[in-house]
């Protein structure tokens, strides 16, 4: 039986305005973002030619728009989840069914998820454009999608999270950008600072390449180095340095993106489980009488 | 099928709940009465499993509520005082939604659903979107909701609240019709006489603490310590009243233009022997009986207001 929860928000979503709104918001900053590439590549060049090379390009540029926009709307989409059923005074009303914790917060989870899903395969015309020039190949581009779907796993995990937590939408919104700006430049200050103070040459290899698994950035750059074949990394990682370089450094300087998927995933459930223990009535007294006990 | 035992609930240092202990028999309709604040909805939501409880126990069917509260969600069917809906659903899709989340098969619930509908008055409604209903078909619709699972105990919180005096003597006859059909009902209100025909007994607690249970008439009864009769002759008011002024344990004696009314303290012989002396002084008595008590003054006099 599917997610009753999930039923309900795709059948309240689909009436309301809100998801018509992102979803054509989405597919214009998409379109604009085609439009940008060819007029700059093709009008701009000397030749007023265009090669079909460069539309290698423009799977990069789809690719990061498409990115950037999931960061910035699932927290949006998410975030309100849990306050709002306390707001609209329908929590208690779901959490006296028999449905547990965990599958409410994975019903609002996976609605949020779909709608992810839709608007992926809205923009899918448009990257067929690059199918048309033969630059990346179908792989690639579903590799993309499972790496976009990964990262709204994660946010939307965290979201959930904090919509257990705050009553106001906007906050727990506010805090998964927090969240995300720190796992991009957090991660890669914990990599500058020791760059500038020892230097390039000094750093270890392993420990930098750790450091960056968590860098959403770092991942999704790894992953189009990866597919359109620059391989930027492993130039950074491994050419251009005399040291010895161990295994890991070797295959994770091409496989950064994977290393970063799999932090999402695990990041994502831990804070999903962390959401459905908040909104469980009796659980959530137990512990607080656990740790009042050991105070005692 | 309820036994509350020693239950104590405190938010920080205040006591909603203090040492409340009491046991709702299968089948009963049980009224929980008290002023605001007396902790009614603190309660009932421990009884539902949505609170925890700082010490005692809630037993359902011998069941701890807190050991087992997932088994025990089919039980109870709970409707909280304020609640809301979603917007853009439409009634049977409202209903639709939480059959789903008690687990019931899509094919089950078409019959379930009109059924309920029908019970609750709703069936008109059915295609309507559930946030333009007005505050009295949301309370039923939010009654339907909560008896969709079929539960043998109902806990309903303030049900009748908002409501105008039509729509209460509606829920009335719904609650009649579900307690014949043999569902144990818990229901609180503030209003105590709006829940005395209806109620099989009462609970009347107070700051927590549970100031009296039993049957209406019990609790009137062992409440009222002053009885009032009222007795109607059908001349010679001045001679009647000169006899009465003589009794030792009445007290009080207000006239009227055709009957007169006083406070007995006394026991039932000497209310007898009242009335007899009233004949053999043969003073034409058309009626000497008891006053019903006045549930009103009865609340008010549990809950702290002693001078009514
Ligand atoms: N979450 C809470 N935090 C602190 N105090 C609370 C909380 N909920 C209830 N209380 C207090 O507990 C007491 C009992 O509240 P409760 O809601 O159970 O009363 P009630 O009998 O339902 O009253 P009403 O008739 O107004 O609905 C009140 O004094 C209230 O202030
Ligand atoms: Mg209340």
């Amino acid at each position: 039986m599917m997610n009753p929860v999930l039923r309900r928000e795709a059948i309240t979503s689909l009436r309301g305005w809100k998801n018509f709104a992102v979803l054509t918001f989405y597919l214009a900053m998409m379109t604009i973002g085609a439009i940008v590439f060819f007029y700059t590549s093709v009008y701009q060049s000397y030749q007023y030619t265009f090669d079909p090379q460069s539309v290698v390009y423009l799977y990069v540029v789809l690719g990061s728009i498409q990115m950037a926009l999931i960061v910035l709307s699932v927290p949006a989409l998410t975030a309100g989840s849990i306050s709002g059923e306390r707001e609209r005074q329908t929590l208690d009303l779901l959490l006296v069914t028999k449905l547990s914790p965990f599958s409410i917060v994975i019903g609002k989870l996976l609605s949020s998820m779909a709608f992810v899903l839709l608007l992926i395969i809205s923009t899918l015309p448009v990257f067929s454009i690059v199918f048309y020039f033969g630059s990346v190949g179908i792989g690639s581009v579903l590799t993309l999608i499972c790496f976009t779907l990964t990262t709204a796993y994660m946010l939307g995990g965290v979201s959930v999270f904090f919509s257990c937590i705050y009553k106001k939408t906007v906050i727990s919104i506010m805090l998964v950008y927090i969240f995300t700006g720190i796992l991009c430049f957090g991660t890669l200050l914990l990599v500058l600072l020791p760059m500038a103070v020892r230097g390039y040459d000094q750093l270890s290899p392993t420990a930098t390449l750790i450091k960056l698994i968590p860098n959403p950035g770092v991942g999704f750059f790894s992953l189009m180095d990866h597919q359109i074949g620059t391989n930027i990394l492993n130039d950074v990682f491994i050419q251009d340095r005399n040291i010895k370089i161990n295994p890991f450094v070797q295959w994770g300087a091409n496989n950064l993106w994977v290393l970063h998927m799999i932090f999402q995933l695990v990041v994502g459930s831990v804070f999903i489980a962390l959401a459905a223990s908040l909104i469980n009535p009796v659980r959530e007294h137990k512990q607080k009488n656990k740790t009042a006990k050991t105070k005692k | 099928m309820l036994k509350i035992n020693d239950l104590v609930k405190n938010y920080g240092k205040f006591t909603a709940v203090d040492r409340l202990t009491l046991s709702v028999e299968k089948g009963a309709v049980c009224g929980f009465v008290g002023p605001n604040g007396a902790g009614k909805t603190t309660t009932m939501r421990i009884m539902a499993g949505l609170l925890n409880a700082t010490s005692g126990s809630v037993m359902i069917d011998e069941v701890e509520v807190t050991k087992n509260p997932r088994a025990l969600r089919e039980k109870i069917g709970y409707m909280p005082d304020f609640f809301g809906v979603y917007d853009n659903l439409k009634v049977t899709e409202y209903m639709d939604f939480y059959a789903g989340a008690y687990g019931i098969s899509y094919k089950e619930r078409g019959p379930i659903i009109d059924n309920l509908l029908e019970i609750v008055d709703l069936a008109h409604k059915k295609d309507s979107y559930v946030d333009s209903l007005s505050r009295g078909m949301k309370q039923r619709l939010c009654l339907a909701r909560s008896l969709v699972h079929d539960p043998e105990l109902l806990i309903l919180d303030e049900p009748a609240s908002g409501l105008d005096p039509r729509a209460r003597v509606e829920l009335k006859e719904v609650l009649k019709q579900l307690q014949g059909m043999g569902k144990t009902i818990i229901i609180s209100s503030h209003i105590l006489p709006e829940l005395a025909e209806l109620c099989t007994e009462i609970c009347i607690i107070n700051q927590g603490k549970l100031a009296a249970q039993g049957s209406v008439q019990e609790i009137m009864q062992k409440l009222s310590q002053k009885r009032i009769i009222h007795v109607q002759p059908l001349n010679e008011m001045d001679r009647m009243l000169q006899i009465l002024k003589e009794q030792p344990f009445i007290r009080s004696i207000v006239e009227n233009a055709k009957d007169a009314e006083f406070d007995f303290t006394g026991t039932n012989e000497q209310l007898a022997s009242v009335l007899k002396q009233l004949v053999l002084a043969e003073i034409p008595i058309l009626s000497y009986k008891e006053k019903e008590g006045n549930l009103e003054e009865v609340f008010m006099q549990v809950t702290g207001g002693e001078n009514v």
